[in-house]
């Protein structure tokens, strides 16, 4: 039975108050719709509704469920496909490209040259990825007029905020680390910390740039994805 | 349903119809086993995102109805993978019978 103007404009409401992500909501209203196609005559659409999100889908705390699970695979594969580009740049043909920036930052911390120029890049190569992203996503947004947010918004979004919790854990623990074997040691001239800042500085220089170059490339793709029909 | 056998089903179904969507796939099971096997979508769909993001399924979405459907489709990779996981659920259905010390169905 083919559901009238209204009819199709509850499920669409009652669809659209289920889901948090715009996938889920395009695949459960296709599928409500196409299963209250197939029943005999409708009474009561709500009751309709309500049987269908129960019996095909376990109710209403599955939906969610599913929608997690599928952000996490989501962020898992984005993860994964960042942490493969970031590998290839230790490998050829980027190899030379990423031993010419470490070689160059860490000659430049030694002669103590263009240290202000070195620390800004770092900090716009942490901060680029989110604004980069954000923008992005706020394009796609504007380019699809996605009903509801998309999962891969998400998923995205757990990408660009990685390299800020990083660092602030990489401080916070190296700092109680610190902290404690001080107090351990009752020695509070000890630094475990005390590493030539030349190299300090190109490891996590290297880090951050890698990561946001990786972020970059595996956002381009997402974002040619995102504006497929 | 035994575990595992969700995403052997699916490919299996996707190598013979080309393309399906979500529904349809459900539908096909039931008509298929008579009734007797009733996929639900609370599994159906995140198997079919689990195997889309391992890279054996690819979709494409189509407007019907005015609604957008979306349509799971085998990638070249799926298409490899549906021989092992029937030839590993061949093996699991053998056991399973002298396990339980049952006669083969006559050919």
């Amino acid at each position: 039975m083919k559901l009238n103007q209204e009819q199709t404009a509850t499920i669409q409401q009652l669809v659209y108050n289920e889901v948090q992500y715009n996938e889920t909501y395009l695949e459960l209203y296709d599928h409500v719709i196409t299963a209250l196609e197939n029943q005999g005559p409708i009474t009561d659409l709500q009751k309709a509704y309500a049987q269908i999100l129960d019996q095909d889908f376990g109710g209403h705390g599955n939906i969610s469920k599913m929608e997690e699970k599928q952000k996490r695979l989501l962020s898992k594969e984005i993860s994964n496909a960042k942490w493969r580009m970031f590998a290839s740049l230790f490998k050829m043909p980027f190899l030379p490209v990423t031993l010419l920036v470490m070689g160059s930052v860490y000659y430049f911390t030694s002669k103590n040259l263009y240290l202000v120029p070195l620390i800004s890049i770092l900090i716009g190569v942490i901060m680029l990825p989110p604004l980069f992203i954000i923008g992005g996503n706020f394009l796609v947004g504007l380019k699809r007029k996605f009903i509801k947010t998309s999962i891969r918004d998400d998923a995205t979004n757990l990408m660009s905020a990685y390299m800020g919790k990083f660092l602030w854990r990489l401080f916070f623990l190296s700092s109680a680390l610190n902290l404690a074997a001080k107090l351990i040691t009752n020695n509070t001239n000890l630094n475990l910390l005390n590493i030539p800042y030349q190299i300090a500085f190109t490891t996590i220089f290297i880090f951050c740039a890698g990561h946001t170059v990786s972020v970059l490339m595996v956002y381009r793709k997402e974002y040619e994805i995102r504006l497929q029909p | 349903m035994l575990k595992g056998t969700l995403q052997t089903i699916i490919l299996k179904l996707l190598e013979d119809n080309t393309r399906m969507y979500g529904y349809e796939i459900t539908q096909k099971v039931k008509e298929i086993t008579a009734g007797e096997i009733k996929l639900t979508e609370g599994a159906l769909y995140p198997a079919l995102h689990k195997l889309e993001a391992e890279g054996l399924l690819e979709t494409t979405t189509e407007v019907v109805d005015s609604r957008v459907r979306k349509y799971y489709s085998l990638t070249e990779q799926g298409g490899n993978e549906v021989t092992s996981k029937l030839d590993e659920a061949q093996l699991f259905i053998e056991q399973l019978q002298a396990l339980l010390s049952l006669k083969p169905a006559l050919k």
